[in-house]
């Protein structure tokens, strides 16, 4: 202790300066160390960031969807307009004379076209140049556009309808290294950032040089971001130019460049740039900005193109080629510039480019993710079998059944009926639902969920469930058939007080207030009498009606209530379209499908929804009930189809009406296809319309403008024909009574009842041409 | 120099086996019946087949759903049944009345043990057969088969009266 003392005051003056000078070493030391533990857990954090993105983005490809693709033969119902719509549809590009895969031109009544590859399920559909020659609304042949050689059927490639990205809005075409053109690839280098392949993700020379150039020309004229900074900050989409911002990309973009490859970062930012506004899509990457521009691959694409799209990355809106054709051309002439002065092009492909003009603005929108309403049905049965992850990172490659020419006229068709409707009527907010289905494949060719296509929110089509009114009597008749009445069966259509839910009375009545006293059981369907349907409904059994409206493949409990018998059940349209595809195709339950094929992205088969039938209810009977359905359009409630379609047609069909008018409905289907209408307010108030003045007329309009085929019924064996006695019967509006001919299954015709001396195979076995030569003349009725 | 001339022959023996090996699957090829598309039948198929092929292509479904039918039973041939069902499926699609077709697509799916798909396609195609009583008899004929491959004797005796009934 003594020493210490001692040596105490020596050190003294030591002693005061010593703590300061620690203190302060300390507090550098410690400053520096937070400093450093900071920077790295911040540059750790940055990196862990720019890592997760970039390798999401490199490994999430949206899964696409194709509609069908169409099948071009001889004698197939199509005009040289609907195929170039469709065409379009499918990024065709029109030209002058079409030689690459993907161009057409057209002359009159002559299309020639080049399909492009396309791998289907079945295999690949390699790309063929055909001529396809029209006459009278039909193809007339289709040859080899070089060898001049007969094909009996071309599958052209489908076009894209929509993708599922975990980004809504956004869509991209991948492209790997090895896809990006070597002169594209030369000109982003020359105009973005010259020393890319030196530079070690920043450039301070660029920056300095940019900045000498802002200073001269006293505005922002040059960047000094590389392409790997552009890209960062392409990841994070933040426009905000400040210092803080440039710094964090500064560093994340030499922390990309430790981990990935010039090669990489290169195809990344060519997947990621943002190049323009699709309607509410952004278009990212060239790949679809050359699409979108062009309508041709990347691959394909001249100089200029190339010059033009570099161009853009400027200022995709600044530069629109479609809204700014003269500026986007100082770009482009500006780009090529600097092209030739790099050494990229020579002088005279710079004179050649330099000529081209700027393409005009294709105003045509593309089918891409245009029809919300069918991809919510793709998405809904793809949730069935597959997670969301495979969906929006797999590049699962969807084919579906949508057939844009249908889909189209039902969007067209049905905006027109509502307008027209809105206009003699009181509502004004009138919205509707439609779903077109194969009579014989029940393969979904359009949904409508609502009158605005693009309008990706209530799907009514899927989701609106409303009172089925009469559209379930065919449901109650044919349980009837099943269970000993015939066709000329009399019921009573004649008041009556029921025990509904909760011990309450019910009384129904007709539509039309009105009692028709004893009426044959076709009758009564055709004219949709309420009546005659409880009572036959109650004498067979509620429960059994319900049970086959099961069967019909309405996968739904159905309290057994006699209101039942009137369609007190709600449905959305898409259960009817799957409760009357039975009836469609004879009896047999098909159930409905959206997709055909689910691939991968290397075309692998992943899944296939094939055709599977199954009989649910007998062909005799079915043929009963359908020959009753056809009564309905030709002397019954849907007689007023007169007026949209030729009677030789011959469809079958039922209205649907629910209390005070809410619910406008109609099915019917033609020899080729069923579809369903529904039309009402969204706040379920009375529209004024029942299912003749409402839904029928769009139906009408609907198939009218889609070349429909004759309806000829399938006659099973074991049918036997008669005119059956019907004197008994009350009067009735309906003409030719005493001379029609009745469908009974063998054994059950009733008594008295008078067998034809020839087989009234007429209407059956109708010529096949006549039938054709009806259906075109029914057009131009 | 030895060393060199083996390894030359070595070589040129290689070429051979290699040449050999990239030709004689062509020669297979040419020998193979035509590519998918055209409408001409199958060298090996049966002369009622042919008839059956024939018939569906010219009075029903046309040359494209034919054509079709025929690439269908070429991969039913390599045992591609998925491919063949495909090929069916399109062929359906031209022509979704066809009877015949629906036929085949019966007999496709007794091919692979699906008794159940095998009769509800026989079925079908029956209710749409109208007039053409050899096809429906074929079809309870595969009825017949069917049921018996089922344990149904009630239903193979009700086919069997059909089957006779349509002859």
């Amino acid at each position: 202790m003594a020493t210490k003392r001692k040596t105490g005051p020596k050190k003294a003056p030591r002693k005061k300066y010593r703590p300061l000078r620690a203190a302060f070493l300390k507090l550098t030391l410690l400053a520096l160390l937070i400093g450093t533990v900071g920077f790295i857990v911040y540059g750790s954090y940055l990196d862990k960031t720019i890592r997760r993105k970039f390798d999401g983005k490199r490994w999430s490809i949206p899964a696409v969807v194709y509609a069908r693709p169409l099948e071009l033969y001889v004698d197939l119902a199509l005009t040289p307009e609907t195929l170039e719509e469709e065409l379009q549809l499918g990024g065709y590009r029109r030209e002058q004379a079409a030689k690459d895969p993907g161009g057409y031109e057209r002359g009159g009544n002559v299309i020639r076209l080049v399909t492009r590859d396309f791998a289907f399920a079945d295999g690949l559909e390699k790309s063929a140049a055909v001529t396809v020659s029209f006459s009278g609304q039909r193809i007339a042949s289709i040859k080899r556009t070089d060898s001049g050689e007969t094909l009996p059927l071309v599958r052209l490639d489908p076009a894209r309808i929509g993708s599922f990205h975990p980004r809504e809005h956004e869509d991209r075409i991948l492209l790997a290294r090895k896809d990006l053109p070597n002169l594209l690839v030369k000109t982003l280098i020359a105009v973005e950032d010259r020393h890319f392949y030196r530079h070690f993700g920043v450039d301070p020379l660029a920056v300095i040089r940019a900045m000498f150039a802002n200073i001269r020309a006293g505005e922002t004229v040059q960047g000094g971001s590389t392409l790997t900074q552009q890209l960062v900050k392409n990841f994070f989409l933040d426009n905000r130019r400040t210092l803080w911002r440039k710094i964090n990309e500064a560093v994340m973009a030499v922390l990309l460049e430790m981990h990935y490859s010039k090669d990489e970062i290169l195809t990344a930012y060519a997947n990621e740039i943002f190049l323009g506004q699709d309607g509410g899509r952004a278009v990212h990457g060239f790949g679809l900005a050359s699409q979108f521009y062009f309508r041709r691959d990347l691959a394909d694409i001249s100089p200029a193109q190339i010059a033009l799209l570099v161009g853009l990355i400027k200022g995709p809106s600044y530069y629109d080629p479609r809204r700014h054709v003269d500026r986007c051309l100082q770009r482009r002439q500006a780009v090529l510039d600097m092209m030739l002065a790099e050494g990229v092009i020579d002088r005279e492909a710079h004179k050649t480019a330099l000529a081209v003009k700027i393409e005009e603005g294709d105003t045509f929108q593309s089918g891409f993710n245009r029809y919300p309403a069918f991809l919510a049905l793709v998405r809904r049965h793809l949730d069935r079998d597959y997670h969301e992850e495979d969906l929006t990172t797999d590049g699962l490659k969807i084919l579906t059944t949508l057939d844009p020419q249908v889909q189209m006229q039902v969007e067209r068709e049905l905006s027109k009926t509502l307008a027209a409707l809105e206009k003699q009527g009181k509502r004004q907010d009138l919205e509707g639902a439609v779903v077109v289905s194969s009579r014989e494949g029940g393969e979904i060719l359009a949904v409508a969920g609502g009158r605005k296509p693009r309008d990706s929110g209530f799907n009514r089509a899927l989701d609106a469930m409303r009172p089925i009114g009469s559209l379930i009597k065919p449901a109650v008749y044919l349980t009837a058939l099943q269970n000993g009445y015939t066709l000329a069966s009399p019921v009573q259509d004649v008041a009556l007080t029921l025990d509904n839910e909760g011990g309450k009375k019910w009384r129904p009545a007709n539509f039309d207030k009105k009692e028709h006293g004893r009426v044959p059981l076709y009758e009564a369907l055709a004219h949709s009498y309420n009546l005659a349907t409880v009572r036959t409904g109650m004498d067979i059994g509620v429960e059994k009606v319900a049970a086959n409206v099961r069967l019909l493949g309405v996968d739904r409990d159905f309290p057994p209530l006699p209101s039942f018998l009137l369609g007190a059940a709600p449905m959305t349209p898409l259960e009817v379209s799957q409760m009357y595809q039975t009836l469609a195709s004879g009896g047999f339950y098909l159930p409905q499908r959206v997709i055909g094929e689910v691939l991968t992205a290397d075309n692998k088969l992943v899944k296939r929804y094939g055709l599977s039938v199954e009989q649910r209810f007998g062909p005799e009977l079915v043929f009963l009930l359908n020959t009753a359905l056809k009564k309905v359009v030709s002397e019954g409630t849907g007689r007023g189809l007169g007026a949209y379609l030729p009677d030789s047609l011959q469809a079958a069909g039922k209205t649907g009406t629910s209390d005070d008018l809410r619910d406008s409905w109609f099915v019917g289907f033609t020899g080729d296809r069923l579809g369903v209408v529904w039309i009402g307010c969204d706040d379920n108030k009375p529209t004024g319309l029942t299912g003749a003045t409402g839904a029928l007329v769009a139906w009408g309009n609907i198939m009218r403008s889609l070349h429909p085929q004759v309806l000829e019924l399938a006659e099973p064996p074991g049918i036997e024909w008669g005119k059956a006695d019907l004197r008994g019967f009350a009067q009735s509006g309906s003409e030719g009574r005493a001379e029609l001919l009745l469908p009974f299954i063998a054994g059950s015709m009733p008594q008295g009842a008078e067998r034809p001396s020839a087989s009234p195979l007429v209407e059956k076995i109708e010529d096949a041409g006549a039938s054709i030569f009806n259906t075109i003349r029914g057009w131009f009725r | 120099m030895k060393c060199g001339k083996v390894g030359r022959l070595w070589h040129i023996f290689r070429l051979v086996i290699l040449l050999s090996a990239i030709t004689l699957p062509l020669h297979g090829c040419a020998r193979r019946a035509p590519v998918e598309g055209v409408s001409t039948p199958r060298q090996e198929e049966s002369p009622a087949r042919q008839e059956e092929a024939a018939a569906s292509r010219e009075k029903e479904s046309g040359a494209a759903a034919g054509a079709l039918l025929v690439s269908a039973r070429q991969a039913e041939q390599a045992g591609q049944f998925s491919r063949a069902e495909m090929a069916l499926e399109r062929a359906l699609r031209l022509a979704p009345r066809d009877a015949k077709l629906w036929r085949e697509m019966a007999l496709l799916k007794l091919k692979q043990d699906d008794y159940g798909q095998a009769e509800q396609f026989c079925l079908k195609s029956n209710t749409l057969a109208g007039d053409d009583r050899e096809l429906t008899r074929k079809n309870w004929v595969t009825l017949e088969k069917i049921y018996a491959r089922l344990g149904k004797t009630e239903k193979v005796a009700e086919a069997r009266r059909k089957a006779l009934a349509s002859e």
